[in-house]
């Protein structure tokens, strides 16, 4: 409008030359483009293989006769000689998506076939009356085998559509239905077909054609989706026994949760994803299992529960076996059992300033290992104990500095009764030598030779306990040939001839050699203040484990003994003489 | 072409004036002053298609359609003229079995007209649609759309100045 008010006025004074002009200024500049697309709709195929299913020989192609006398009624789904009623026949077909599109199975119908198969035998028709016994006599039963669902149980007429003279096939509903994407694998179908043995003799010799027909859908913008929900399936067992447990709770959260029945088996239906599950059982202790992918239409999983034991804590000191300081600074790897040196780690700490340590563990029996990062102490083993909501204290142990190659060392801890445990070390004067040396408390070094240049130590108490606990250590360096005996004697109840102190001390003996621990004893349950725990001689160590008595020779009675008779009452009788004659300050 | 037209007539008609005046008198000093060298270029009005490529061919199932399917896509287009320009989707070219038929393939867009100033961008959206009734007579089905865009100067073509051209040629 305005381009036409401005050409008009021009023209009022040049009214001849703008018309000339004029006839061509409509005329604007623009421009034209165009997008170029190309599209395709997409296919829906599925195939079925093979086809047919069940065949005989007359109607095979090649007159080959299906049956397999090795395998039994499976290869081609004909009994020798034809049906006969009673026969039961399993046979398998993969449905293949073989369009471009993902599809849903929407269910499956049979329909009659009056074409003449490839080897010319056509099939009975459906007016005639054994045609209609024959639908009621036949049972098909069809089953997803990924899902390991039953789609369909009844008779051929059930699966007939009306064509045929059936009740109309079988529409899946919607957690019967199932996808197969366009790239997945052929989805596995077993179908079982049975003659029943009511079918009487007009059915003799006849012979029916069929059409098993699976019908599919595209999964894309299909208003009636199947079931979104996978299956996941399992049982909860006890995790030692491996006994099934009923009643267990398995709970995948957000409200997808049930409990396994009677057989420990539980079955539950759950959106795909991932998911962490708590599993719960009375007396068991709940678990949760993480990461859990229920992606395909069925998924296995088994959990697995320990017996609820509450913890109980074990605590003590890990000391220096030389001089009886903490030692702070150590690994202690805890594993179940006593005595065992290998296995699963099941717990471990570390000790703190003056050695001590604490661990929280299910009640029960462990054995710890010390562990030195720095190499300075000979990896050392231990027993503990815990109980069920209790501290258990003064569970201590000892760590030894390393050896030399042929050297031992034998250290003695126990608990806070009797203060005075006593290490007692007896053996030979010499190689083989009749005469005993005796360490202890009062002798604390033995050398042969002992001259003033020339004198070499054989043995040493490093250390006397006698307020309780321990450590008290001996260590044997140049070992003569012949039998060294170690004992503990209760020298606190040393004149007791009736005393269970000892036995009840908790004391443990660990024996090292070299830069290894090759033994360790602990006290036995019985009463006495002398416990002869071992003997070595040479490179082997001879356990002894005998409780006995030792009274003060000196005093009117006889000496005696309650432990078995092959202790050699020369080393009792020195231990004797020694403790009665050099009595400590007290 | 016509500003020019008009401006040489005006100087035609100052220097008849002059030459009349100048009939009068016998002789006066006199002077003329030229002003030289001014120069006119037309503008360009030209759009240029910077979608890269098929608009679209980044949809997820333009070559794997399913009845029902109905996907968006976004057109770009670029004013690189020297001229401010209406730009609109003129239509949509359509040929191929996909495309006809009592279910084809259907496109809808805005048909409204954007200025894009010179140097200037703009999007223009357009979206498909595949009935969910169509037939398995559609399967495997092809067809091509072209999507057409016009575009007319701005300046002098807007007399009411609603944002609509007066006309588009």
């Amino acid at each position: 409008m305005l381009k036409k008010k401005w050409a008009f006025t021009v023209l009022s004074g040049m009214l001849i030359f703008v018309l000339a002009v004029g006839a061509g200024t409509f005329a604007l500049f623009s421009g034209t483009l165009s997008n170029a697309n190309r599209f395709q709709a997409g296919t829906v195929q599925v195939d079925v293989n093979p086809e047919p299913m069940y065949y005989t020989a007359d109607s095979h192609p090649g007159h080959s006769y299906p049956y397999n006398i090795e395998t039994g009624l499976q290869f081609g789904g004909e009994a020798l000689g034809g049906w006969a009623p009673g026969d039961e026949v399993p046979r398998e077909m993969a449905i293949s998506n073989s369009g471009s599109l993902d599809v849903i199975i929407t269910g499956v119908h049979a329909e009659i076939n009056l074409e003449p198969t490839p080897g010319g035998v056509a099939g009975l028709d459906q007016h005639d009356p054994r045609y209609q016994q024959f639908m009621d006599k036949i049972n098909v039963v069809i089953t997803d085998r990924t899902r390991d669902l039953l789609l369909y149980d009844g008779s051929l007429r059930g699966l007939l559509d009306g064509a045929s003279g059936g009740d109309g096939g079988k529409a899946f509903n919607a957690s019967e239905k199932f996808v197969i994407a366009a790239a997945d694998d052929p989805r596995m179908i077993d179908f079982l077909v049975r003659m029943d043995k009511s079918a009487d003799n007009d059915l003799q010799g006849v012979t029916w054609v069929f059409d098993f027909i699976f019908t599919a859908e595209q999964q894309r913008n299909n208003p009636d989706q199947p079931s979104a929900n996978k299956s996941i399936t399992g049982s909860v067992f006890e995790s030692i026994t491996h006994d099934a447990i009923a009643g267990a709770l398995v709970d995948f959260g957000n409200g997808y949760f049930t409990t396994t029945n009677e057989d420990g088996v539980y079955l539950l239906e759950i959106p795909a994803g991932t998911y962490n599950a708590s599993i719960s059982a009375a007396g068991f202790q709940s678990k949760t299992v993480e990461n859990i992918a229920i992606l395909d239409p069925l998924t296995h999983h088994d959990f697995y529960l320990d017996r609820m034991v509450l913890a109980g804590t074990a605590s003590g000191l890990i000391t220096h076996a030389l001089d009886g300081t903490g030692v702070s600074g150590l690994t202690i790897k805890f594993r179940s059992g006593h005595n065992t040196q290998s296995g699963d780690v099941i717990g471990s700490t570390t000790t703190g300033a003056n050695g001590a340590y604490s661990i929280s563990l299910p009640a029960g029996s462990y054995t710890g290992e010390i562990i030195d990062s720095h190499g300075l102490y000979i990896t050392s083993y231990f027993n503990i104990v815990t109980v069920s909501g209790v501290d258990t204290p003064d569970q201590n142990a000892s760590v030894s500095p390393l050896l030399g190659e042929g050297d031992w060392r034998i250290v003695l801890n126990w608990g806070r009764s009797p203060a005075d445990l006593d290490a007692h070390l007896t053996g030979p004067k010499g190689n083989n030598g009749s005469d005993r040396f005796h360490v202890y408390y009062d002798n604390r070094s033995y050398y042969n030779p002992n001259g003033f240049f020339n004198r070499v130590l054989r043995a040493h108490l490093d250390r006397d306990d006698t307020n309780g606990y321990g450590p008290e250590t001996v260590t044997i360096t140049n070992q003569f040939q012949g039998v060294y005996r170690y004992s503990v004697h209760d020298y606190t109840n040393r004149n007791s001839n009736n005393s269970n102190a000892l036995a009840n001390s908790a004391a443990t003996v660990t024996v090292f050699k070299g830069n290894h621990q090759i033994a360790s004893f602990s006290v036995p349950s019985q009463k006495g203040t002398l416990w002869t725990v071992f003997e070595i001689n040479g490179e082997t160590i001879t356990p002894k484990n005998m409780m006995s008595y030792v009274l003060n020779p000196n005093n009117p009675g006889p000496f005696s003994q309650n432990g078995e008779s092959d202790l050699p009452a020369t080393d009792a009788e020195i231990i004797a003489r020694d403790v009665f004659t050099n009595p400590k300050d007290e | 072409m016509e500003i020019k037209r008009k401006l040489g007539m005006a100087l035609a008609t100052t220097a008849l004036g002059a030459m009349l005046i100048g009939g009068g008198t016998f002789a006066l000093f006199t002077s003329t002053a030229s002003n030289e060298g001014n120069t006119f270029t037309a503008g360009t009005l030209t759009i240029e298609d910077v979608t890269g490529g098929a608009a679209f061919s980044q949809s997820l199932y333009f070559d794997n359609l399913a009845p029902g399917d109905s996907e968006n896509a976004t057109l770009t287009i670029r004013n690189t003229g020297s001229l401010d320009a209406f730009v609109k989707i003129s239509g949509v070219t359509t040929s191929g079995a996909l495309f006809e038929g009592d279910y084809p393939l259907s496109f809808s867009y805005d048909g409204a007209t954007v200025v894009i100033p010179a140097g200037g961008t703009e999007t223009f959206e357009i979206s498909y649609s595949f009935p969910l009734e169509a037939g398995n007579e559609y399967q495997g089905a092809t067809g091509t759309a072209d999507i057409n865009v016009q575009a007319v100067q701005v300046r002098n073509n807007d007399a009411n100045n609603d944002g609509e051209p007066d006309s588009w040629n």
